[in-house]
């Protein structure tokens, strides 16, 4: 595996967290310290299907937690997904804390985490699509780059009529989030593991900023309407009102 | 087609679905074929009953694959069905009242955090 180096690594630059699932993780850990001294816990990043944005974290089951470390079985985990699943929830990621110490990434917990992105890359899918533009070789070859691919195309009729070219990449990267809090509060820290077929499998993690949704996100919900609102009402009223908040949005 | 005769293709579906859950992530349900069910009854390991599961084609092959690299290393897979439920490895020999459909077949590895 190996750290992201170019902008095809990872469509996410940050992990979208709300304050209550946040403020929940952190909960966690300070109560699983109170209760038992230094000690480490873990669990799920909860998402709504079809959102990114983290709503809510679970507490495996069954964690054989101490000062250093926190373990939860294979079976456990197993249980842990019907109980995501009952929930009507979503699994994008897990997250665990370090007791009172600094949030980071050990080699315990990159392992772990690319695990857990093996096991959701599937369902966890990012889709998106660019659009390649030629370049016009000497030899009036067409280049099409992006990164270290290129791609040539010469048209063998040099008497062929012009010809417009689109080349359009899709790109489906699975991903999986991690997150690192402790009991103290302090920045949580964390990564990204994304799982990319576009040109052979590539496994990558990168570390992402977390960004903390603190009121309601319109984005995200005017994501969701955009997905699963269709409007069939047109009416003549309808269209002026829209152009009307068209050009009001855009003389502002 | 009447109802009845509807219900009785659905239920004889239903009989063959094994339902395979890969750690966290959401299941799928696999509809095996009479004589898929037929050779499933009759492996010998738990591996071997997994790639039979494995090689429907119905399956996306990201998921397959990543059930794979699961399996490869040190992971644990769990049977849950009518007869009760096990925990085995890929290597265990095949419980065959474990495997009477319908059944869910769980796979996954530990997870673990830590400051090391």
């Amino acid at each position: 595996m190996s750290s992201a180096t170019d902008e095809t690594a990872s469509p996410f630059r940050e992990l979208r967290i709300t304050e209550h699932a946040l403020k929940k993780a952190r909960r966690y850990a300070r109560l699983v310290v109170d209760e038992f001294g230094s000690a480490e816990c873990l669990g799920f990043l909860l998402a709504a299907p079809g959102s990114t944005v983290v709503d809510d974290v679970s507490l495996a089951p069954d964690q054989q937690a101490s000062p250093q470390s926190v373990a939860v079985s294979g079976e456990a985990v197993l249980r842990a997904g019907r109980e995501i699943e009952a929930a009507g929830k979503r699994a994008v990621g897990w997250w665990h804390s370090h007791g009172t110490f600094d949030p980071f990434h050990s080699g315990t917990d990159t392992s772990s985490a690319t695990e857990v992105l093996v096991q959701l890359a599937a369902s966890n899918i990012h889709r998106s699509s660019e659009e390649l533009r030629p370049s016009l070789a000497a030899d009036g070859a067409m280049v099409f780059e992006r990164g270290f691919e290129t791609l040539r195309l010469t048209l063998d009729d040099a008497a062929a009529p012009p010809v417009r070219l689109r080349l359009v990449r899709r790109l489906e990267v699975g991903f999986a989030f991690s997150l690192v809090v402790n009991a103290r509060g302090d920045e949580p820290y964390a990564e990204v593991y994304t799982l990319c077929w576009s040109g052979g499998e590539r496994l990558q993690r990168e570390r992402v900023a977390v960004e903390v949704v603190r009121a309601i996100d319109e984005d995200e919900l005017r994501r969701q309407i955009a997905e699963r609102v269709r409007f069939t009402g047109q009416t003549e009223a309808h269209s002026r009102l829209r152009a009307f908040r068209r050009s009001s949005a855009e003389a502002s | 087609m009447k109802d009845g005769a509807a219900a009785v293709v659905d239920d004889e579906r239903e009989r063959r679905v094994v339902r395979l859950r890969h750690g966290i992530a959401p299941p799928l349900d696999v509809v095996l074929s009479p004589d898929e069910a037929e050779a499933l009854a009759e492996c010998s390991t738990v591996g071997q009953a997994l790639e039979l599961i494995l090689a429907k084609p119905s399956l996306d092959p990201r998921f397959v694959a990543n059930v794979r690299k699961t399996i490869a290393g040190p992971s644990v897979v769990v049977f849950e069905g009518r007869s009760g439920s096990e925990v085995a490895n890929p290597r265990s020999r095949v419980d065959r009242r474990l495997v009477e459909l319908p059944f869910e077949v769980g796979v996954s590895k530990a997870v673990r955090g830590g400051r090391r």
